[in-house]
């Protein structure tokens, strides 16, 4: 059977679009051919920049015939008791089209109903897919939709031709103002644009003679190939991101390697520097080579190799012009140091209501000096230089020209300006985690300054009343949230956050609260519950019960959950809680946990008491270390006699005074419990619903 | 081909695609969008064809005439055509070669930039076009000026001249590229990039300027209010210069500025409503 050819010829999309909208494109097109029933082997996805391709392979000429079934009036109407069909049974079969005699009798729910059945044929692809394929189009969600003429079609970037054939038969599909042809265009600068196709087999073919690699994958291996070509040459390694090969592969029709030098005036600027500079707006590939240089580069040009050398030459000049504009910052910026610099946060607006860019860096300072007394983490020296110098970089002309730099630009300096090393690092390291799941701060200074200034940004902009609503987030704070908690969780950092925000509170004195505290401590305990749920998998139920209560301490946070959804699972602890779940449900409404063991009367109680007494003493030790596994395996020993002691005591006495002091005493039992997490709430698998 | 034989060549190309042969503005602006024969031009329903030089004031971008090709003033081709011919990006090329670039032998890409100008309330789809991975050209199909859609849509074509001219002179610094055969760029531009330089960054008296400011927004909002859209929109560059000194001098945070372009921003949709309303026949 014949292929199917539809080809969506366009000025320049979006690089990194394009392989996104040629996949829906795809899943459009199967569900298309699908609901019109026409079969086919598969979908051959191309694309470049300039055309999104269908390559229908074996698409059935006509579609599958369908029975169509209808349902007509009930037989004791349609047919006399004789059988004779009655006017009814006569009108039905002619509005259906089919003969009387044809009418069946069909039971639906216990009533018998005529039906009308017949075979409709199959209709000719060449008819149904100026149906089925210009709709496709309009299926397809572009970030951005633009106009360019009146014809009321939008898209990504202007259309400007179309192609259809069935093998070697044009389908006049229709778009706009464009209609299909056999006539596709090949490579923009071939002297003989224009294309004309025998059939649909030969598209590839026909289109790489004129130098165009429809298939994405064809170019990216070739990309590919010649960086590690290179790379294998030069002894060294390229250094490329998802994005930026992206650029690259579909950037061009023809993607074809272009090597090029640096310029060795720029000796002195540092490799990050050069390499950024390069990177930027995703043009060159730089190489770095074992002696931690990056001489070489690698740009791709659109078309022929470069075989006079006009493109590399191109390529050479615009890079040592970038890299003039770079050494310009990088030479402005060393005429004073970075310590020198933190005088201008002063007059950098972080946010008016926030103050400046300075008030941040002096919250910074004291948050971090706290977080480094409480958790032993950090010299405090290192700490408040780090805080001190960590934002100065953000006035450098280097970071206002490549953002990217911030904490980069800042170690460079602060090691020329000859800083501690730890400081350098740590003043990188603070914006990490860059990106949810991104790389962490190694050092304890960086941890530190890190914790805090995240801490900071979160506190300040609610406070600020900058609370995020839907995809508003101008501070991002989701997202340092996020980050504050990963890196707590997984640096061990045993701090109880909200602590340190009230016993901080006079650091925000300065700020027009719009919010109470208490709105930044349910801002985070949510983030908290998020994270378990989403980067540590942990279940709904586990997270309803440790955060029951807002929990400062993400890192407990977590190891509790963990430990947890460890025991969940074992007999041992369903039966726990179900005990725990009579002393939660009975003291849910009580106020108190005060009891006086005098006024017991009962056995059972007096042993609950002592066993309490025995646990309380050793899960304080389990909890000072956080040794919650160890804890419940105490708690365990309770299941026994809470069990005994609702067998035995009558909690609702009558006597109102012994009924509140047993109260109060399943209270301070339940207590021990919730330091962990409020059991009841574990969905175990017998335990009632 | 020296600077001002491509602004020649440029002239006779446009002249030949119907364009009427404009000249720059005098009031400072920052781009060839700013000029009203852009701004004014691109909206409402009349067919358009314009082409002019704007020399474009970006004092941010002011190097003391010690970078190559970063300059305060730089100088933009500006074609505008309403509604834009369905073969623009070849009529583009094509006067790319009538300049003398083989572009054969280049690299030349279409990339991805969707141009905006959040002080205009303007935004269009579209690229940068890079030779050989320098930007020498904004090509925009322009949706949205003074923040009305545009109906039809207007094609923008915003040449880079120095940049132009420093690959067709294949020099590396715009300060050695010829105006005529004998003047450079160096003798007519370069003291004036050291001077501004020092003023943007340095000298500006940041008081005066913000006072300037105030007035000239005021200004702008009162002619409005008489419906004088054209003297208005003169006060509403004066902003937007005025905005961008400031800028340069480092004085302006992350939010107020926003607030800064939010205030230019109403007074250019001020005046394009007012434009419209009073029938661009008139105009």
């Amino acid at each position: 059977m014949p292929d199917l050819l539809f080809e969506i010829g366009t000025e320049e999309m979006p690089a990194l679009e394009v392989p996104r909208l040629a996949a829906e494109l795809k899943a459009e097109s199967e569900r298309a051919f699908s609901a019109a029933h026409l079969a086919y082997k598969r979908v051959d996805l191309h694309y470049t920049p300039r055309r999104l391709v269908l390559l229908v392979r074996d698409l059935a000429s006509v579609q599958e015939d369908q029975v169509k079934e209808v349902k007509g009036p009930p037989a004791a109407v349609a047919f006399n008791p004789d059988g004779s069909p009655t006017q009814a049974a006569i009108g039905f079969a002619k509005t259906q089209g089919v003969a009387v005699e044809a009418l069946e009798r069909v039971e639906v729910e216990n009533k018998v109903y005529a039906f009308a059945r017949q075979t409709v044929p199959g209709r000719k692809a060449v008819d149904l897919l100026p149906e089925i394929l210009p709709p496709l189009v309009k299926r397809l969600h572009p970030s951005k939709s633009m106009r360019w003429d009146n014809s009321g079609i939008t898209f990504l970037r202007p259309i400007r031709w179309l192609v259809c054939l069935y093998g070697k038969e044009v389908i006049p599909v229709t778009l706009g103002t464009l209609r299909a042809s056999r006539v596709t265009r090949g490579h923009r600068f071939l002297e003989q644009e224009e294309v004309t196709l025998e059939s649909a087999a030969v598209y590839k073919t026909a289109l790489e003679e004129a130098l165009v690699t429809v298939d994405p994958q064809t170019r990216e291996d070739a990309v590919i190939g010649s960086l590690k070509e290179a790379a294998r040459k030069l002894e060294g390694e390229y250094l490329i991101d998802g994005e930026l090969l992206g650029r690259i592969v579909n950037g061009g029709e023809h993607p074809t390697p272009v090597l090029g030098h640096v310029s060795t005036e720029f000796i002195n600027l540092p490799v990050e520097v050069v390499q950024a500079t390069l990177r930027e707006e995703g043009k060159f590939v730089p190489f770095i080579l074992s002696d931690g240089t990056s001489p070489y580069f690698m740009g791709f040009r659109d078309g022929l190799r470069d075989e006079k050398g006009i493109v590399r030459a191109g390529f050479e000049r615009v890079v040592r012009a970038r890299l003039r504009d770079s050494q310009f910052f990088f030479d402005k910026d060393r005429r004073c140091s970075l310590a020198e610099r933190v005088r201008e946060l002063r007059k950098v607006i972080y946010d008016v209501r926030l103050g400046s860019l300075w008030d941040k860096v002096e919250r910074i300072r004291a948050l971090a000096g706290e977080i480094a007394i409480r958790t032993g983490r950090g010299t405090p020296a290192d700490v408040d230089r780090t805080a001190f110098l960590c934002k100065a970089d953000l006035v450098t002309e280097l970071v206002k020209a490549f953002p990217e730099l911030q904490g980069v630009a800042g170690k460079i300096y602060a090691r020329l300006d000859g800083e501690p090393d730890t400081v350098a690092v740590a003043i990188h390291e603070h914006y990490l985690p860059s990106f949810s799941g991104g790389e962490l701060p190694q050092s304890d200074v960086g941890t530190v300054i890190s914790l805090a200034d995240k801490l900071d940004t979160v506190v300040g902009a609610l406070l600020a009343g900058e609370e995020p609503t839907g995809s508003r987030d101008p501070y991002g704070i989701k997202r340092q949230a996020n980050g504050l908690i990963h890196l707590a969780t997984t640096k061990g950092i045993d701090l109880d956050f909200f602590d340190l925000i009230h016993v901080s509170q006079e650091i925000y004195m300065a700020i027009e609260q719009k919010v109470e505290m208490s709105n930044v401590v349910k801002f985070l305990t949510e983030r908290a519950r998020q994270f378990l749920r989403h980067y540590c998998n942990i279940s709904s139920d586990v997270i309803a019960a440790v955060s029951a209560d807002e929990v400062g301490n993400f890192y407990r946070l977590l190891r509790r959950a963990q430990v947890l959804t460890t025991w969940r699972k074992r007999e041992t602890f369903q039966s726990l809680v179900i005990a725990f779940s009579r002393v939660r449900n009975i003291t849910k409404s009580v106020e108190t946990d005060q009891f006086d063991p005098k006024l017991f009367t009962q056995e059972a109680e007096r042993v609950l008491w002592r066993e309490y007494l025995k646990v309380e003493g050793q899960l304080t030790r389990f909890f000072k270390t956080g040794d919650y596994a160890g804890a419940i395996e105490r708690l365990v020993t309770l299941k026994e006699p809470i069990d005994r002691y609702f067998d035995d005591v009558l909690v609702m006495a009558k006597e109102e005074d012994l009924k509140r002091n047993r109260l109060g005493f399943l209270s301070a039992l339940a207590g021990l419990f919730l330091r962990i997490g409020d059991f009841s709430v574990i969905v175990t698998d017998n335990a009632p619903s | 081909m020296n600077v001002q034989e491509i602004i020649l060549q440029l002239h006779n190309f446009w002249r030949h695609q119907g364009c009427l042969i404009l000249h720059p503005y005098d009031v400072e602006t920052g781009a060839g969008t700013f000029n009203p024969a852009t701004f004014f031009g691109a909206l409402g329903p009349s067919p358009w064809r314009v082409g002019y030089v704007e020399p474009s004031r970006r004092p941010t971008d002011g190097r003391y005439g010690e970078n190559p090709i970063r300059l305060r003033l730089h100088h933009q081709y500006q074609t505008v055509l309403k509604p834009p011919p369905a073969r623009i990006q070849e009529i583009y090329l094509t006067s790319l070669e009538e300049l003398g670039l083989k572009l054969v032998e280049h690299d030349v890409k279409f990339a991805e930039d969707d141009w905006e100008s959040p002080t205009l309330g303007a935004w269009g789809v579209g690229w940068q076009v890079w030779i050989d991975e320098m930007e020498i050209t904004q090509f925009t199909y322009l949706q949205q000026m003074g923040g009305v859609t545009l109906d039809p849509v207007s094609v923008e074509l915003t040449y880079g001249l120095e940049r132009i001219a420093l690959l067709l002179q294949e020099k590396e610094s715009a300060y050695d590229l010829l105006w005529n055969d004998e003047v450079t760029y160096k003798t007519l531009w370069w003291e004036k990039e050291r001077q501004f330089s020092i003023y943007n960054f340095e000298a500006a008296s940041v008081e005066r300027i913000q006072e300037m400011f105030g007035l000239c927004a005021e200004e702008c909002r009162a002619s409005l209010a008489v419906g004088l859209v054209f003297p208005a929109y003169d006060y509403a560059l004066k902003c937007s210069h005025l905005f961008n000194v400031l800028d340069a001098r480092g004085v302006i945070s992350v939010t107020e500025r926003e607030s800064f372009i939010a205030r230019i921003r109403d007074l250019a949709k001020g005046c394009a409503k007012g434009y419209l309303e009073i029938g661009e026949n008139v105009a």
